[in-house]
């Protein structure tokens, strides 16, 4: 026990654990993996008119690219596993990076004002994220990302409620 | 209730269009400088006009502009909104909630005290436009709107939730706080010379260099192109010759950082005097411009104080009030209170939160990995890079004493650092101290917090330890490399401190 002496038992003091967070939407991984291949095929193509019209030796845009291509395709599939997002009675929080790991949790009472985005990819594969905001700073606080288009508006409108009750 | 017929669109003290016209002459002074200095003494003619008569001509245009701006500027009170309209060729409207209104400040430069006006600043969280600013009104005007306004944003809020203004009566009087007759704190020539002195010189020097630098830049071919021929000539026994002038250099660059802290901390805080009252504190200070600033306790996120060695002989330390605010508006949003003795710090940290010392605080000790990254980053890399290079390029034998001077002291500096990084936790604050050789401490009330993070690289991950980034209105704050399952518990307990809250956090 690292409290002591508080006002609470930190036993009483509900925990967060990384296994209770929900798992994302397998389609946002098919559209992460889809949006990485192209912009690699979008930079193939332009080092496809350096090697046609120009001196450029195709290996030396065609390899990198292809290993590139492998790595951030195993890079997002093992990512995808740590992504999750938890409600909770009181707050949010959302997880994610293999590399550098970040958990962040925003409480309902702290929020300012919550919004619902999609993106172009995002409407082919039905996934849409939503971005929650607190006060004193322009970026958004914490986002949830590759959740459906419904449920994401169902998020919003119930993180809305909950926090303007607050208010 | 008062006679600012706020209801019908006003505009502000006809010497506003002085205001705003030496605001436009110095714009445009600023902009035209390059012009105006490489021109001066010789023949320039633009459509057979002279330098003085396209002076006069665009003074004139100003004026005109500036009449026009102050025409169009006007404000008023819509339903729970104050609204400014401003902008001659496109029109801007501003809308201000008065929930949204953090504080009114005033605020006073060199022209604005020649004629007797003063400028009013209106804070808001900065979630709307940057700044919100009525460039001239008559003290009095300004005085009475300050206080209207205050009122009705504490009207709204009372409406809102009463519930919680039932509980702290003290929240009720924020808008025209009462204030102690006698300032807690004034800081005389003495104590300014003091103050300036012991600045982090190194900072203001490097700031001052940045500065002149751009400036050099920016007019670069009108500068240096007179003496370029003398400059190539020169640059070879220059080069030569740099390790005779290093020095000099050094402590020339130290004495103008030297000045220019002392003259920067007399202009900016002559006058200081700093007041506590029953509800909020108030600062006035400035040579050139006169500012005064207000600050509601409530609105304060947090407080930061900070030192130096200097600092420390004489005992003073620097106090930071953080308010919230955008990481961009914050900085001038910072209020800064230079040279507080420990006593009256105390006094001030009593205060604002009497109930600092209820409860035990539990210390967290970080890892030594903290030690390892600060040994490697400053220590190691640096001493390995000049190494090789003097062994490739310059070998010099007396070099390699130099760096073992370097890395020891490095060494030694990144574990004092380390041995003073402190946290500590009651239930109702947060206490992190940092720094050895520049020591800073910051008290956050949990419950001003807004949300947290936890961070754990794969570096850390491996000595099972995680970082915690705490985010309050007013910016965030890092503690790093605490035992796993620690900063666990310190994330789940933060968060149960916000969540079980009821104050008012803003």
């Amino acid at each position: 026990m690292i409290f002591e002496n508080l006002k609470v038992n930190i036993d009483e003091i509900p925990s967060l654990g990384r296994e209770d967070f929900e798992p994302l939407r397998e389609d946002y991984l098919y559209m992460r993996i889809t949006s990485k291949v192209l912009f690699l095929l979008f930079a193939a193509g332009v080092g496809a008119l350096f090697s046609l019209f120009g001196q450029l030796y195709f290996g030396y845009w065609l390899y990198p690219i292809l290993a590139l291509m492998l790595v951030s395709i195993i890079y997002e599939f093992l990512a995808f596993k740590i992504k999750g997002y938890l409600l909770r009675d009181h707050d949010i929080s959302y997880k994610t990076g293999l590399l550098f790991f970040r958990q962040t949790t925003v409480p309902f009472n702290r929020i300012q004002h919550c919004e619902y985005n999609q993106g172009l990819i995002g409407r082919l594969f039905d996934i849409a994220s939503v971005k929650v905001y607190t006060a004193g700073g322009n970026t958004s606080d914490l986002s949830v990302k590759g959740l459906s288009k419904e449920s994401a508006i169902k998020l919003r409108d119930h993180i809305t409620k909950l926090s303007s009750a607050h208010e | 209730m008062n006679n600012l017929e706020l209801l019908k669109p006003q505009r502000q003290s006809i010497l506003g269009v002085a205001v705003i016209f030496f605001s436009n002459l110095r714009k445009a002074f600023n902009f035209f400088l390059a012009v105006i200095f490489v021109n001066l003494g010789t023949k320039f003619r633009i459509l057979s006009l002279g330098l003085e008569e396209w002076a006069y001509i665009l003074s004139l245009f100003f004026l005109v502009v500036s009449y026009l701006q102050y025409l169009k500027f006007t404000f008023y009170i819509k339903g729970d909104n104050f609204v400014i309209e401003k902008g001659v060729l496109s029109q801007e409207k501003i809308n201000v909630p008065f929930s949204r209104i953090q504080t009114v400040n005033t605020s006073q430069n060199l022209i604005q005290r020649i004629l007797g006006v003063v400028g009013l600043k209106i804070d808001t969280a900065g979630s709307i436009q940057n700044e919100i600013q009525i460039p001239a009104l008559t003290k009095d005007h300004a005085q009475q709107l300050r206080e209207y306004l205050m009122e009705r944003k504490y009207e709204l809020g009372e409406e809102s939730d009463t519930e919680t203004d039932a509980e702290n009566p003290a929240e009720k009087s924020n808008g025209n706080f009462k204030i102690d007759s006698e300032p807690i704190l004034e800081l005389n020539i003495k104590d300014l010379l003091l103050v300036g002195l012991t600045q982090n010189h190194f900072r203001s020097g490097l700031l001052l260099f940045a500065i002149v630098n751009g400036y050099i830049w920016q007019f670069e071919d009108y500068l240096l192109k007179p003496f370029e021929s003398y400059l190539e000539e020169t640059a070879e026994s220059f080069l030569s010759q740099w390790l005779l002038l290093l020095p000099f250099a050094v402590a020339l660059f130290l004495v103008i950082s030297v000045l220019a802290s002392v003259v920067s901390t007399a202009v900016t805080h002559f006058q200081f005097k700093f007041f506590l009252g029953e509800d909020g504190m108030r600062m006035n200070s400035g040579l050139i411009a006169k500012n005064t600033f207000n600050v509601p306790f409530g609105k304060i996120q947090y407080f930061k104080w900070e030192s130096n060695p200097l600092r420390a002989l004489i005992g003073f330390y620097t106090l930071r009030v953080k308010q919230a605010g955008t990481e961009a508006v914050n900085d001038r949003k910072l209020i800064s209170i230079p040279g507080i003795k420990a006593r009256s710090l105390v006094t001030v940290l009593n205060k604002q939160y009497p109930n600092r010392k209820d409860y035990p605080y539990q210390s967290f000790q970080i890892n030594k990995l903290l030690f390892i990254q600060l040994a490697i980053w400053l220590g190691f890399l640096p001493t390995l890079v000049a190494v090789a290079l003097n062994f490739f390029i310059l070998e010099m034998v007396w070099f390699y004493a130099l760096a073992l001077v370097y890395l020891a002291s490095a060494l030694f500096f990144s574990y004092r650092y380390f041995q003073t990084y402190a946290v500590q936790v009651n239930p109702d604050f947060t206490l992190i101290k940092r720094g050895f050789v520049f020591p800073s401490t910051l008290l956050i009330p949990n419950y001003k917090l807004q949300n947290i993070s936890l961070k754990q690289s794969i570096f850390q991950k491996r000595r099972g330890v995680a970082s915690l980034q705490l985010y309050s209105a007013a910016g965030g704050e890092n503690i790093v490399h605490l035992p796993y399952n620690e900063a666990d518990e310190l994330y789940n307990y933060l968060l149960f401190c916000i969540e079980s809250s009821e104050q008012k956090w803003m």
